[in-house]
């Protein structure tokens, strides 16, 4: 299963420090992320990808965590992000 | 020529007549009324106001009225009108002037759409302003008042307007709205100030409102850049201190306080990152407005962005 933005084009965001502010144009949310919620969904945006994809992508985030663990949090960061409304599940 | 020009009895003939054209900041607001309390109020705070002149475009059209039939004498009662159209339910005679600045803030809030409006007090020095983001019962405009007092020139006492086409903090120095306690507080903090008188039983308490300092009403056309996003929490016996806020958090924080961020859309996103960008983010609790102001006037300028 892979994962894409629903609207990759009506993203904009701010980041400040290690947080990020995410203007939803299609809906008109707007959300605060944590940095790697907002490269995961930056990486999203960019190209749809299946969760071992995107947990690689991400693994520079946590260098002390196993892919296993990696691959957890990616997993619970999908989940918000679909939760929000940024991206959705497609079959391949 | 301002409105103190006028006598008591032209200024009420006025009202009653052609209408007042009473300019704050960047509007223009004709209002008509027969209503002693409405004139009392208006001759009183909004003496220093430039009177626009009878045939420039006014913004907005308010109509301060009693109401038909029995309510004129029986427990009167006034209809703010907007464009001839009841905008808010009657409100008790004596309340004519706490309503005309209830209705002046709807009036900008909900049509003012070149601007980002926050719910915030707004002051400024050096060039830098202030925004104070609060929900009610935050001591904002006690703060607000004491500080417009104490040497920082009051923008507006209820609403920031951040203009979408420059990020500037554009001034609407109005009455600031005092509630409750917070009267006799500043009354005491600043004798020299003028006040409404009091009118009780309003759906917020007992009000009166603080005229704007003249030199604050004088300088409305002189815009300000974004310097600090201070979140201001009055709590008994809290020594005055500053903790920073994360933009992004400031961010979000402001944006519930904004009335038009949704109905902006993009440009209301990109104005408040603009504005939060360029801002130093507080918490700010205190307890006395001498430390507060203390505080205030301490502040570092936020670094210039490039």
């Amino acid at each position: 299963m892979k994962w894409q933005a629903i609207s990759p084009q009506s993203l904009h965001t701010r980041t400040w420090d290690d947080e990020v502010v995410v203007y939803d144009a299609l809906s008109g949310n707007t959300h605060l992320l944590g940095l790697a919620a907002a490269r995961l969904l930056a990486a999203i945006a960019q190209a749809p990808g299946d969760i071992a994809a995107l947990a690689h992508t991400l693994e520079q985030h946590w260098p002390d965590l196993t892919a296993e663990e990696a691959h957890t949090h990616v997993d619970a960061m999908l989940a918000e992000l679909a939760g929000i409304g940024l991206i959705a599940a497609v079959s391949p | 020529m301002n409105i103190s020009a006028l006598s008591p009895a032209q200024l009420q003939q006025r009202l009653r007549e052609r209408g007042l054209c009473i300019r704050t900041g960047p509007f223009v607001t004709r209002v008509h009324t027969s209503l002693a309390a409405a004139a009392e109020g208006i001759g009183l705070l909004y003496a220093d106001y430039p009177l626009a002149e009878e045939e420039d475009f006014a913004d907005f059209h308010i109509r301060l009225a009693l109401p038909n039939g029995l309510r004129r004498w029986l427990k009167p009662q006034v209809l703010f009108l907007f464009d001839g159209t009841r905008t808010f339910k009657p409100l008790p005679a004596d309340q004519a002037f706490p309503m005309f600045e209830w209705g002046l803030n709807w009036c900008v809030s909900s049509h003012a759409q070149s601007y980002l409006i926050i719910h915030a007090a707004v002051l400024e020095k050096h060039g830098h302003a202030v925004i104070l983001p609060a929900p009610p019962g935050s001591g904002k405009s006690t703060l607000c008042a004491a500080l417009a007092q104490r040497g920082w020139r009051l923008l507006s006492d209820e609403l920031a307007l951040i203009r979408i086409a420059d990020g500037c903090v554009v001034p609407l120095p109005r009455p600031v709205s005092l509630k409750n306690a917070s009267i006799d507080i500043m009354r005491q903090y600043t004798p020299d100030a003028v006040f409404s008188r009091q009118v009780r039983d309003t759906m917020k308490g007992t009000v009166a409102h603080m005229k704007a300092p003249a030199d604050s009403v004088a300088r409305a056309s002189e815009c300000a850049r974004p310097g600090w996003v201070i979140f201001p929490r009055y709590e008994a016996g809290a020594d005055a201190r500053l903790t920073v806020v994360p933009k992004a958090r400031a961010f979000m924080r402001a944006a519930d306080n904004a009335f038009n961020y949704s109905l902006l859309g993009q440009q209301g996103f990109a104005s408040l990152a603009g504005l939060i960008g360029a801002s130093s983010c507080y918490d700010f609790t205190y307890s006395k407005l001498d430390e507060a102001i203390d505080t205030f006037n301490q502040l570092a300028l936020p670094a210039l962005l490039p």
